[in-house]
């Protein structure tokens, strides 16, 4: 059986399925065309026993690709129950999945069939659980072992190019997009993700430009339009973006994330009222319960940003209340954490808070414990901030930094640093709060604190240089809408609530 | 669609940077005996004018672009050498210290140099050499002295 098994593998593996050219159901493109002159031995190989897993496996891939996430997991899913020793497709769900049950019983599930694969597919399990199980030095290594046994793979310098990119490695990662794009000029979401690593230097016309190349190569996909009205929003062309959130829609009517950027944009547009029936329909849209959650609560958040606090608390409160009809307990207890973020009087926002915190102690075992340790880092830092002693904040700063030393996330490591340096301006010493604060570099809360510091400790360049990126901030969410609004009222007049 | 937001249930802390967090690996040859280091050792390998490892082979620091950020840190973190005073200090340690253009070429001539030791970004290590844990930590865990914005 075993020497079968062996046939069968080493035919598949020879055979077709390397990962870029084997889904005889596509749309033959140009760019399809011109990749499959990469020959078998410059991509990496894709093992399994079943022919049809194969077909499904290169189709989510290509899914994947065009950021239809649930339908590439659709698609792996199907190949792992054609072929339950296929560990390419366990990774790939790994990658994509967010729920992390989901993620870890794959994980196993990948470490457990990485024998039968190929010394490629075997650095890209190990990659996968290295950065999936805090192993970040093995897995970053086995990501680099891997790029350079397949140098040419443009689809493989694409998918380590987006994973870099999400750790905001942008040089790195614009490195590799240029790398598969000089393999293939026509490979349209290397220019999505060029156009993302253009945005995060803030340098718009050159993201439009490639989102531009993205909508021309692949004109009736909707996700290319997606990221086009994006890069529109973020340089603040607002009703333009509407226009191709519009389009997208058109062209899928199902695509439910154009649809819930609609609400984000008539929100960052101070547009309350039609933000909350774009809303409305991404809610309804939602493939499942953990997006309705939150746009539910990207809905409540509307309200804050007219200062409607009755209305944000009912909307807030009813939120809390879907999610734990939904059962998801931490967008449940998020609701909560963010009324007591703006909450006037502290003793309301401390009952907030435990209340968040114990529906979160409640559900411990039923949840993720990184989502459960993340969410809770983020309601210590709220404590912090709303204690009435320092005593008591910094009591609470010492169990978060407890839990970021205790191998947290980095996330959980960001929101120490920004409590840590919150309450250390709140005591005017800046210079050691200002090393805190940027690591929490893509919070507005902490960013209005830095620039605080920066302002009381002289450091007018800094000060200056962040106060117009936070003016022009314009990535929705709760952080933003509790800062930006303000601070652009004010006309740059920042005062620390501490 | 969100290229980043799509994958963070909570993602809002992942969004767009103002300024980059980087963490700098120490490496070495895959068959040097050692896997750790402290900030002390690391700071006395550039103080003496033969710089040895604690066996008391010779040490080579090899680093890449003097301006790149890995340089930068390794040099102002663990040898307190201000930026102006970079170009001197390693001119007057050319025989201990090897210059190179990239993170590439420093873990090819670390990984074919025995007793060398060299610094890059964790994002381009690779098997061919050993990630040396400083004072106890390696990249990217919290409290990690080579890590800065």
């Amino acid at each position: 059986m075993k020497l079968l098994r062996f046939l069968m593998l080493l035919v598949l593996i020879i055979g077709a399925f390397s990962w870029s050219a084997t889904a005889s159901d596509r749309q033959k493109s140009k760019a399809e065309k011109k990749a499959a002159k990469q020959t078998k031995a410059e991509t990496l190989p894709v093992t399994t026993s079943s022919a049809a897993a194969a077909r499904y496996f290169a189709n989510g891939m290509v899914q994947y690709e065009n950021h239809r996430w649930n339908l590439a997991l659709n698609d792996w899913h199907e190949a792992i129950n054609l072929d339950p020793k296929f560990a390419l497709a366990y990774t790939w769900i790994c990658l994509t999945t967010t729920d992390p049950a989901e993620e870890s019983s794959n994980r196993a599930q990948a470490k457990a069939t990485m024998k039968d694969a190929s010394p490629g597919e075997q650095l890209m399990v190990r990659w996968m659980a290295g950065i999936h199980e805090n192993n970040y030095v093995e897995g970053i290594s086995a990501m680099n072992d891997l790029l350079a046994m397949y140098p040419r793979d443009k689809r493989l310098n694409f998918l380590i190019a987006y994973w870099l990119y999400r750790q905001d490695q942008y040089d790195l990662a614009e490195k590799l997009i240029l790398k598969a794009l000089a393999e293939d000029q026509a490979y349209a979401t290397a220019y999505n993700q060029l156009a993302y690593i253009y945005s995060r230097r803030s340098d718009y016309p050159k993201a439009i430009e490639a989102a531009g190349k993205y909508v021309k190569l692949l004109p009736d996909q909707p996700n290319p339009h997606d990221s086009y009205a994006e890069m529109l929003r973020l340089s603040g062309r607002f009703e333009e973006a509407l226009v191709h959130y519009r389009m997208a829609l058109k062209i899928d009517p199902t695509f439910y994330i154009s649809q819930k950027e609609l609400g984000e944009t008539y929100a960052l547009m101070g547009d309350g009222e039609r933000s909350r029936l774009e809303y409305g329909k991404a809610i309804h849209e939602a493939p499942s319960n953990g997006l309705k959650a939150e746009y539910l609560q990207k809905s409540a958040m509307t309200y804050l940003r007219d200062k409607q606090y009755d209305l944000a608390d009912k909307a807030f409160l009813d939120a809390a209340e879907q999610a734990y009809a939904m059962e998801q307990w931490v967008w449940e207890a998020r609701a909560h954490r963010i009324m007591a973020m703006y909450q006037p009087d502290s003793a309301t926002a401390m009952k907030e808070l435990d209340r968040a915190e114990a529906i979160l102690k409640a559900r411990k075992g039923f949840v993720a414990q990184t989502d459960l340790d993340e969410e809770k880092a983020r309601i210590w830092r709220v404590r912090v901030e709303r204690e009435r002693s320092l005593a008591a904040a910094h009591k609470d700063l010492d169990a978060l930094e407890e839990m970021a030393n205790s191998g947290g996330s980095v996330s959980i490591a960001r929101t120490y640093h920004g409590a840590a340096g919150t309450l250390l301006v709140a005591q005017d010493n800046f210079s050691e709060a200002i090393p805190h604060l940027e690591e929490d570099f893509a919070n507005p809360l902490s960013m209005k604190v830095l620039l605080t510091a920066y302002e009381k400790s002289g450091a007018n360049e800094q000060a200056n240089t962040l106060r117009k990126k936070l003016r022009a901030w314009r990535i929705p969410g709760i952080e933003e809408a509790l800062v930006v609004p303000d601070l652009r009222s004010q006309d740059g007049a920042v005062v620390s609530q501490k | 669609m969100k290229m980043l937001g799509t994958l963070c249930l909570l993602g809002a802390l992942l969004a767009p940077a103002t300024c980059l967090a980087r963490d700098v690996a120490v490496i070495t040859q895959k068959d040097n005996a050692f896997s750790a280091i402290n900030s002390a050792d690391l700071q006395k390998l550039l103080k003496t004018d033969a710089p040895k490892w604690p066996d008391g082979s010779k040490v080579v620091v090899i680093l890449g672009d003097p301006g790149s950020v890995e340089s930068r840190f390794l040099l102002e973190k663990v040898f307190k050498v201000a930026p102006s005073e970079m170009t001197a200090f390693l001119e007057g340690h050319k025989d201990t210290i090897l210059v190179l253009r990239s993170d590439d070429l420093v873990l090819k001539a670390v990984a074919g140099r025995p007793g060398s030791i060299g610094v890059v970004n964790v994002y381009s290590i690779n098997s061919a050499v050993k990630v040396l844990r400083v004072d106890g930590k390696l990249p990217l865990e919290q409290g990690y002295l080579l890590h800065g914005n």
